[in-house]
């Protein structure tokens, strides 16, 4: 499964970016005609057994860390809209024990925090690593 | 991600657009035609595209009056029809999200509010909702029954598991006056979660 492992072309400046337990950084990109690059994170997390360690957003200049080793990690988008506004969302969290804390972010710099039930795959990535297989 | 909402009637003939809209959205609930009030406890019988104060025309989008608890009048039609048999093409509203990559949603959902809040209902006027699913001849798949949709009473809908570029989603509504004079505390707001 194709990820970014470095900042292309096809990574912007408002990106999450993931650490893996093997030392990796892979970045969001928008690659057209394909999965998100979320969906895409999670299979590579799954074919090699891997947990991600660090979690951050960066948005409108600003930068959203979660904290590190956690049962699993979330991302979603968010649209609201009243046909005349709109707001685009980044909703980015952690999971423990079936639930999720997530930060709804957006450009213009609100946000927000909700504790939400766990959203499942494909919106959260769980350790795939030994440390999970081992309980 | 390149992410991108637009509003039409069910037809999508006619846009709601931003620039023409104000605070809040510019759909209007008419009696017989543009401007023509509706009597207080009977439904609309035509909707428009409209300013905050429904002054000016910006075209027609088609009509659901209601009928009963699972059926409405569709355009000026005399014999209701189930809300499972309505096309999305006869939906009041269609509202469309583009994304660049293949997305499916959830959570995705339909509120009335008082242009104030979206937990608040709105005032003097009682609104039903109802997602329309009906692409083709084969009997839809949207929702059964009217739903009053009040603030945070909303109307939920369907979650969209194939992931694709653009999801569609179709609203059916209709409307009726609690008291009489003009109702202008009601806007629409919808909202969908998506990767």
């Amino acid at each position: 499964m194709t990820v970014a492992k470095k900042v292309t072309k096809d990574v912007e400046k408002d990106r999450w970016i993931a650490s893996l337990s093997n030392g990796e950084t892979i970045f969001e990109d928008q690659l057209k005609g394909t999965l998100g690059a979320w969906k895409r994170l999670g299979a590579y997390v799954k074919e090699n057994k891997l947990a991600i360690t660090n979690m951050r957003l960066r948005i409108g200049g600003r930068q959203v860390e979660l904290p590190s080793h956690q049962e699993g990690y979330v991302i979603k988008g968010k649209m609201q809209s009243t046909g005349s506004w709109s707001r685009v969302c980044v909703c980015i969290g952690h999971v423990q024990g079936g639930k999720a804390r997530i930060h709804e972010v957006s450009a213009d710099g609100s946000s927000h925090t909700i504790i939400v039930d766990d959203p499942g795959e494909p919106f959260t990535i769980y350790r795939q690593d030994e440390e999970k297989s081992n309980g | 991600m390149a992410t991108t909402i637009d509003w039409f009637g069910g037809d999508a003939v006619n846009e709601i657009v931003p620039a023409e809209s104000g605070n809040d959205d510019t759909l209007g609930f008419f009696g017989a035609n543009f401007g023509f009030s509706i009597r207080v406890g009977e439904f609309n019988n035509t909707n428009f595209v409209t300013d905050d104060i429904g002054t000016t025309n910006f075209g027609q989008v088609p009509n659901l009056k209601w009928a009963n608890t699972s059926g409405a009048y569709v355009a000026s039609e005399l014999t209701a029809t189930e809300l499972l048999e309505i096309d999305n093409s006869e939906a009041t509203l269609r509202i469309r999200l583009q994304t660049d990559s293949d997305v499916g949603t959830q959570n995705a959902a339909f509120r009335a509010f008082d242009r104030v809040s979206i937990a608040n209902a709105p005032s003097g006027v009682t609104v039903r909702g109802a997602e329309i699913i009906k692409p083709d001849p084969v009997r839809g798949s949207g929702d059964t029954f009217w739903t009053v949709i009040a603030g945070a009473t909303d109307l939920p809908l369907q979650d969209k598991i194939p992931p694709s570029s653009i999801q569609t989603w179709y609203v059916g509504l209709t409307v009726s006056p609690d008291s009489i004079g003009e109702k202008t505390d009601l806007g629409f707001y919808f909202e969908t979660e998506f990767l």
